[in-house]
């Protein structure tokens, strides 16, 4: 048997239109990388060579902040609600109506809410949450609406 | 790779582990931070986004069960984090995330960490049009020429898409440049 007729019977096959598509393709991104291929950004001096972590203690902090990602929404409504009782409970003569959107938008504005919730929360208060009766239904439906899924993912 | 192995084992001992990880931090550093600043593009945000990074992989280093290179494990974490800090910042501003976008491009150019010419700010603006997944893509494999056997890990795609996506940036940027 020939080469040829080898080559022709040959059983290995590529994607449809492959060799049409790849001299697009491969001539497109020389052009481009002709004509640019930095990005153009830079850094301050020496930022890189004298960029350090402070490594984090290992502490009881350390667990409230894992609390304070998975249960965070705990913090939020219970913060949301002692809220409003002590809107409600202010004489009836100075009091506002307070939608949830204009509550929602105030807790948005305050930047990095469930940050600053934690650092004021003992474990103690934590483990006050308990009380709460929050039905599976709703934490999902919370974490569906407010949490990035790749956050969770990494956790 | 055995370096990789030998640092992954150290930074799981309580004893070596502050060491280790001051290593793992001056080899990743530079790499990590690029990656990240082509998606964040300012620096200030790719300085909190890399902080955290780093922080994130040294709390969760202990979870890291080695079924990936411990390199495109980081780059995962990076990827999600600038991901999460440009949703959070786009929900603090009140803003799309396509419109957090378009203005980090337009500060580009009175940004002092910037010093692209005509056509590399051109070029991030058509990388700012792309979908998400084709910036990525795009980012990683042209300025960083990342493999796709790596990128597939980093961003859990198959290999097939991810070529896909980026002959498709590839052609589409090229259509902006042209046309503009």
């Amino acid at each position: 048997m020939s080469i040829n007729k080898i080559h022709k019977n040959s059983p290995f096959k590529v994607p449809k239109e492959y060799f049409e598509r790849f001299d697009a393709t491969f001539f497109n991104e020389i052009e481009l990388k002709t004509s640019v291929k930095e990005t153009g950004f830079k850094t301050p001096d020496s930022y890189l060579n004298d960029f350090n972590i402070s490594i984090p203690k290992i502490s009881k902090f350390s667990n409230l902040r894992k609390l304070n990602k998975k249960y965070s929404f705990y913090v939020f409504r219970t913060a949301a609600a002692l809220f409003l009782l002590f809107m409600f409970s202010l004489p009836s003569e100075d009091t506002q109506e307070i939608s949830y959107e204009i509550l929602e938008n105030y807790l948005i504005n305050e930047g990095n809410q469930s940050e600053a919730f934690i650092d004021v929360l003992t474990l103690e208060d934590l483990n006050d949450l308990s009380i709460l009766e929050v039905s599976y239904y709703e934490i999902e439906n919370y974490i569906l609406q407010n949490a990035s899924i790749e956050t969770l993912l990494i956790y | 790779m055995q370096n990789e192995a030998k640092l992954l084992s150290l930074l799981k001992l309580d004893n070596s582990k502050e060491l280790a990880f001051k290593t793992l931090v001056k080899r990743y550093k530079e790499k990590l931070y690029w990656h990240i600043r082509k998606i964040v593009i300012s620096h200030d945000d790719a300085d909190d986004v890399l902080q955290n990074t780093f922080i994130k992989i040294f709390r969760n280093i202990d979870k890291f069960k080695g079924d990936s290179k411990l390199y495109t494990w980081m780059y995962r974490i990076a990827t999600n984090e600038s991901i999460s800090f440009l949703n959070s910042k786009a929900k603090r501003n009140q803003v799309s995330n396509e419109t957090l976008n378009e203005n980090a491009i337009q500060n580009l150019v009175a940004d002092v960490y910037f010093e692209g010419d005509e056509i590399q700010l051109k070029l991030q603006k058509a990388i700012a049009q792309l979908p998400r997944i084709q910036q990525l893509v795009f980012n990683m494999r042209y300025f960083d020429d990342i493999k796709y056997k790596d990128m597939s890990s980093i961003l859990e795609t198959s290999e097939g898409a991810l070529k896909a996506s980026y002959h498709i940036a590839v052609k589409k940027i090229k259509t902006y440049l042209q046309a503009d």
